[in-house]
């Protein structure tokens, strides 16, 4: 048995606007093994950025409540300080955004933002060894002529190659969590596969994990161990990647894997899109979140919310139709 | 063989840069007929986008000739480019962006009725129901704003705003890349029933090869400003002949893991030149895993290497 890296328990986060609140993370609990690629996948503001930034504490603290518990090797990184924290972002757990534009330094060589981590994470080395660290860390990332693209800035690079820095500057100091939040959305098809060849690769020569979040089920398909399936805040599916594709059983993957178009399918097959909208995360959820685009919902699943229970040994789903008392 | 509704031969762009010359569009030529959907995909920065724009005049092509029923773009008449603007219509990528945000949607669809006076005044509410009804938007949609509306709503109005002027041909943008999954089968299946009812014929533009192959006849596929390859969406998908296309097909995952697991993936070494360099031969040969020295010297021309089914490859 693989021992846990982290487990999420309960995880809440709220914002705080002028006149209103947004629950975006509806209590989610989840564990990930050392080694484990998970996926963490769902359709805009379904509250899969606001839980991943919440692990790492990048959310704004003055407008932001996050309740529950991160265990990351057994301890609870809620209670940590701000400069306790500070020594796990970057060496223990790093993270790499969407757009490498604008999370990139546009006013410092590129170089100057790799070296950053390390001398804060390793003050003992010398400028030489660390400048050496940096560009060895370019060439693993696929960048051609390292040497000469440490002292270039990032607008002289194309979006994929600036990927390919985000991802060096993420693992310069060897995570053992990279948490990646829509990392190839930005980026074309050809690049996409080049940057998702590099992250397994990386992955394979070291021992770490990673938190994968996409919008895109096919990448889950291609790249994770384990999906979880979020919708409305909360996880409504937790599966082995493989059952999650060939025996779905929360009605919202179901529904979500027949409104995809699939290259391999013919042509003529017509697309099933989900009728309706998702629920308004600013008010409070009374029943299921996906019950009003549900086709299989019950009289229950207005009033209440499922709880996440296992329907198989690794693979679990918040449905009241898996529920036991379930008339069949 | 019928005529055309468009026909584009030899279309070229170029925008002057910095002193330096970036060939968006290099010598492109194809035909839509009337009807018909032809998909039009590549990668961010290949032309396809210009390509939509020079063929609705947004755009002045540089060389080459657009005709639109036979009639030359560049040399019709300023009413006969009235009527031409109202029966090519567009709709655009980013609902959020393209759309007024202080009129509602109701004024927004009325506005092209009122301008090219489609319908007398007392009529014009009358015909905009009619079209958020076509859409599929309640009534009540008239009176909001677009803020108030969902990113699929909000594509609607676009698409209701391009109806309005009753077009026989829509260049349609990346029409549900700004869109989440479960929201933009809905609009691919408006766009295909639109078009069985109003005969409609479409230019899509998309990055999405799996989307475009569901609501093409035909898909051409773009490199660097050079179209590489044309044929039937089926064909295209089942046998791709450029090595490009193979690449470009192969990048992309099926959601299926068992799939995935048996599938070859073709990952291409480099990145897509700039426009700005001068091309000599094919613009794929620094990235083609199959470049051959005369690759890098000579350009191929398209040909036919099946029927209907057009490449242009040397190692054809």
């Amino acid at each position: 048995m693989t021992t846990s890296l982290l487990d999420v328990e309960d995880l809440n986060v709220s914002f705080h606007m002028r006149h209103r609140s947004l629950h975006a993370v509806r209590g989610i609990t989840f564990t990930l093994h050392e080694g484990q690629t998970i996926g963490i996948v769902g359709e805009s503001g379904c509250g899969k950025s606001a839980a991943a930034k919440a692990l790492v504490q990048l959310h704004p603290r003055h407008n932001t409540t996050i309740q529950g518990k991160v265990l990351y090797k057994g301890q609870n990184l809620l209670e940590l300080s701000d400069r306790q924290m500070q020594r796990v972002r970057g060496k223990e757990i790093s993270m790499i955004f969407q757009d490498p534009m604008s999370s990139l330094n546009p006013t410092m060589k590129i170089g100057t933002q790799i070296t950053e981590g390390i001398k804060r994470h390793h003050p003992e080395l010398s400028s030489q060894a660390i400048r050496q660290q940096a560009i060895d860390m370019l060439s693993k990332v696929g960048i051609p002529s390292p040497e000469l693209r440490f002292d270039a800035y990032p607008h002289t690079l194309s979006g994929g190659m600036r990927q390919r820095v985000m991802i060096a500057l993420a693992l310069v100091c060897q995570p053992h969590l990279l948490i990646a939040d829509e990392p190839t959305t930005a980026l074309d098809v050809t690049i996409q596969a080049q940057i998702l060849d590099l992250l397994k690769k990386i992955k394979q020569d070291g021992n770490m994990s990673i938190i994968l979040i996409t919008h895109d089920l096919s990448v889950v398909a291609h790249f994770c161990d384990r999906v979880l399936v979020m919708y409305a805040g909360k996880i409504v599916e937790d599966a082995p990647v493989h059952q999650l594709f060939s025996q779905p059983q929360h009605p919202y993957t179901k529904r979500l894997l027949l409104a995809i178009p699939r290259l391999d399918q013919a042509k003529n097959q017509s697309l099933h899109p989900i009728e309706g909208m998702p629920p308004n995360l600013s008010l409070p959820l009374k029943g299921c979140g996906f019950c009003t685009r549900c086709e299989d919902a019950m009289h229950i699943c207005a009033e209440q919310g499922p709880e996440l229970i296992h329907v198989g040994p690794h693979h679990r789903a918040a449905c009241f139709k898996h529920d036991k008392r379930a008339r069949p | 063989m019928t005529q055309p509704l468009v026909e584009v031969k030899q279309l070229s762009k170029h925008y002057s840069l910095k002193g330096k010359m970036l060939r968006a569009l290099e010598g492109i030529s194809f035909a839509i007929a009337s009807g018909e959907t032809l998909g039009l995909v590549g990668e961010s920065g290949c032309g396809k986008s210009t390509t939509g724009r020079c063929l609705l005049r947004l755009e002045n092509p540089t060389a080459g000739q657009i005709t639109y029923q036979g009639k030359d773009l560049a040399v019709m008449t300023p009413q006969e480019i009235r009527a031409f603007r109202q029966q090519a219509q567009m709709i655009f990528q980013d609902p959020y962006a393209s759309l007024n945000p202080r009129m509602t949607a109701g004024e927004i669809i009325a506005e092209p009725l009122r301008i090219h006076q489609l319908v007398p005044d007392q009529d014009i509410s009358k015909e905009v129901s009619r079209l958020l009804d076509l859409v599929g938007l309640s009534q009540s949609s008239m009176m909001r704003f677009p803020h108030e509306f969902s990113g699929g709503q909000r594509q609607r109005i676009g698409i209701a705003r391009a109806l309005a002027m009753r077009p026989r041909f829509i260049v349609c943008d990346e029409p549900i890349s700004a869109l989440d999954v479960s929201v933009q089968a809905q609009i691919i299946n408006l766009l295909k029933q639109l078009q069985r009812e109003l005969q409609l014929s479409y230019l899509l533009i998309a990055h999405d090869l799996a989307m475009v192959k569901y609501i093409s006849d035909r898909v051409a596929v773009m490199y660097l400003g050079h179209l590489v390859e044309v044929a039937p969406a089926d064909e295209l998908y089942h046998s791709p002949l450029h090595p490009y296309t193979q690449a470009l097909l192969s990048a992309i995952p099926i959601p299926d893991p068992e799939v995935e697991r048996s599938r070859h993936r073709i990952i291409l070494k480099g990145e897509i030149p700039s426009p700005l360099t001068p091309l000599q031969g094919c613009p794929f040969a620094s990235r083609c895993p199959l470049a051959k020295e005369q690759c890098h010297h000579v350009r191929p021309l398209m040909k036919e290497i099946k029927p209907g089914h057009t490449a242009a490859c040397h190692l054809l």
